[in-house]
């Protein structure tokens, strides 16, 4: 284990790239539509003729750091950086426009630290029993799993939860759109190309989220952009602010960290998942559940640890079994091959001090991006305090932007104004646009799980003994959540009433 | 308008459209759509009820000129996008924007300044670091 650390404090070259992986892998974090993936793809070509630890090391920062970078946007600009940032958007763009902008990043730049330690902690103490985890862990857990983050984010959306129910299964539905991948049937596609490779989530999260927030900033309307809060504490103050929340709720970030990585571990179900499972956990851990959507920091935390951990616990499988956890570990097991690495069960036996290295980075590259997002939080706060109607139009074209760079289809900008039009009308409405974008990430998912499960148990997989527990786990927490809601709600109006 | 109405209207109507599609798929094909639409039609009826039942919208729910007024900008933005590109369409439509929109945010120079960042950041952020060639436009060989 320490001679991981040694060897890669010993060698400068390695070290050099730690430290140009960081900022690199935040910035693509940054630019919603970019994300670690595009990130992994356009450093591929420089990769072939570099030294086996010092590749390595780059490889992993990189994509370690994208979910801290992607914070800026998500928090102070209300545009998600990366699609588990769609857990954060709420609560931190919230934050933001009460003019604690600077205490949602610190809070989220520290969780996200302590997130990425954990996550290496678990995926260096994890080893042992990967196997065993993974075998437990079957189609018919991972659908249940996927329709548990579509119904924790329908209770968590508001007033109604037939109207999240409503949306969600809307998002469900536009997931399919598309050849679907089994048997290769066009399905809803309208006999359209465009519709053939279905709808990018890249698309429908800033259709849903971005442009809504803007046009109604456009109208100079209150409910985005700049500040509309009182500014509690100067930037210091906030900065301390974010540490003292993450301090307060630090059971909350440990455990969420602990959720992340081991979903992380699981193939397949990857960050959106981990985020939302977390988003969801700290909404129904908290003593005012009904402050979540509102500026609850706790919806900044938990999300936050949970994408950073996850990097750790995807790394399980795909260093040591050759299974990616996600699309990104895919990528980047495909990066690894032209440095002369073959990840396999195998890898660690032949290569003991390499993977120490690497554990070693994802931890030195949690904690300097965790820093360097805090040392930025003040300079990106005056982005956030900027009037909002200047940014209006930028905002528009990097959003179309990033839907062009991740679907290169102009057609795509078309699919783009239909989704805002329905984001805008959500938005308006107060409608919940957060089960949609949940339905949409995991329909593929629950599609498939629901499928291979049918294949293989028949409708008797739901009572295997891990899918009984899952689904009372689902019951009994949803249930708990929304009466937890209910007497907030009640206790809110209540306070109101006093009040006035 | 009422928009709850309107917006419950339209998922039950996407949804019955996709159960309608099913039946033409072998069931391995329709099932997770099916039981999403089947659900999701359902929930939008409830709501669409409770929509009626509530006689009288309430004045936030009521859409006026400013959203149309918002929504022509976006479509212009969007227009300018697809006709001229990135760079040319992108840089007038925030030219024209920062001039124009109300409230007005700058004066000619001001404005002429915030449009002509755009192309450089498309040729030269987007072109020359990042290799990425945005869309050029329609109109300039797409």
């Amino acid at each position: 284990m320490l001679g991981g650390l040694s060897a890669l404090l010993a060698d400068p070259a390695a070290l050099a790239w730690l430290f140009i992986a960081i900022p690199v892998g935040m910035a693509f974090g940054a630019v919603p539509g970019l994300g670690g993936k595009i990130a992994l793809i356009a450093v591929m070509p420089f990769i072939a003729g570099m030294d086996m630890l010092a590749g390595c090391v780059f490889l992993i920062s990189l994509h370690a750091v994208v979910h801290t970078g992607a914070a800026a946007p998500t928090i102070m600009l209300g545009i998600p950086g990366t699609g588990p940032s769609t857990a954060v958007v709420a609560d931190g763009h919230a934050l933001a426009r009460q003019g604690q902008g600077v205490r949602a990043l610190s809070a989220a730049a520290i969780a996200s630290g302590i997130g990425g330690l954990i996550g290496t902690l678990v995926l260096a103490l994890i080893v042992p029993f990967a196997l065993g985890l993974m075998q437990l862990v079957s189609y018919p857990e991972i659908f249940l799993l996927t329709l548990f983050g579509i119904g924790f984010s329908a209770v968590l959306s508001g007033d109604s939860m037939a109207k999240g129910l409503t949306v969600g299964a809307f998002g469900l539905l536009i997931a399919f759109i598309g050849i679907e991948p089994v048997y290769g049937t066009p399905r809803f596609t309208l006999g359209s190309d465009v519709l053939g490779d279905g709808i990018h989530l890249v698309t429908a999260v800033l259709a849903l989220y971005a442009i809504p927030e803007m046009l109604i900033a456009g109208k100079g309307s209150a409910a985005a952009g700049a500040p509309t809060g009182t500014r509690r504490g100067r930037g210091a103050g906030q900065l301390a602010g974010g540490l003292a929340d993450v301090v307060r709720h630090r059971w909350l970030t440990l455990r969420c960290s602990v959720m992340g990585a081991l979903v992380g571990i699981i193939p397949g179900l990857g960050g959106d998942v981990a985020a939302w499972l977390c988003y969801g956990h700290a909404a129904q851990s908290s003593r005012t559940p009904e402050r979540f959507g509102k500026g609850a920091v706790e919806g900044v935390i938990g999300p936050e640890a949970a994408n950073n951990s996850k990097e750790g616990g995807a790394l399980v499988p795909t260093l040591f079994l050759g299974i990616p956890g996600s699309s990104g570990m895919a990528i980047l097991l495909v990066a690894l091959v032209p440095l002369g690495i073959s990840p396999g069960p195998g890898l660690v036996s032949a290569n003991s001090e390499l993977v120490w290295a690497m554990v070693w980075a994802l931890a030195l590259s949690n904690i300097v991006a965790a820093g360097a997002l805090i040392l930025l939080a003040r300079p990106l706060n005056r982005i956030a305090r900027l009037k909002s109607s200047m940014l209006v139009p930028y905002i528009y074209l990097l959003a179309m932007a990033s839907v062009y760079i991740s679907t290169t289809e102009w057609r795509s900008l078309l699919t783009l104004a239909v989704l805002s039009l329905l984001g805008y009308a959500l938005l308006r409405r107060n409608w919940p646009r957060a089960p949609f974008v949940i339905g949409l990430i995991l329909g593929a998912e629950a599609e498939e799980a629901l499928i291979k499960s049918l294949s293989l148990w028949g409708p008797g997989f739901l009572f295997r003994p891990v899918s009984l527990l899952l689904i009372a786990t689902l019951f009994l927490s949803l249930w708990q959540l929304s009466l937890r809601l209910k007497r907030g709600s009640k206790a809110a109006k209540r306070g109101r009433a006093h009040a006035g | 308008m009422r928009v709850d109405l309107a917006l419950a209207a339209t998922f039950a109507l996407v949804f019955a459209a996709a159960l309608i599609e099913l039946p033409a798929y072998r069931w391995q094909v329709a099932l997770a759509p099916g039981l999403a639409a089947g659900i999701g039609l359902a929930l939008a009826g409830l709501v669409g009820l409770a929509a009626i039942r509530r006689r009288h919208a309430a004045p936030e729910a009521r859409w006026g000129t400013d959203d149309l007024r918002t929504l022509l900008w976006f479509a212009l933005a969007l227009g300018a996008v697809l006709l001229l590109g990135f760079a040319l369409g992108g840089g007038l439509y925030v030219f024209a924007h920062s001039l124009a929109a109300h409230p007005r945010l700058a004066r000619l120079p001001v404005a002429a300044l915030c449009g002509a960042v755009v192309p450089l950041v498309v040729t030269q952020l987007f072109g020359r670091m990042l290799q990425i060639e945005l869309y050029r436009g329609l109109l300039l060989g797409g």
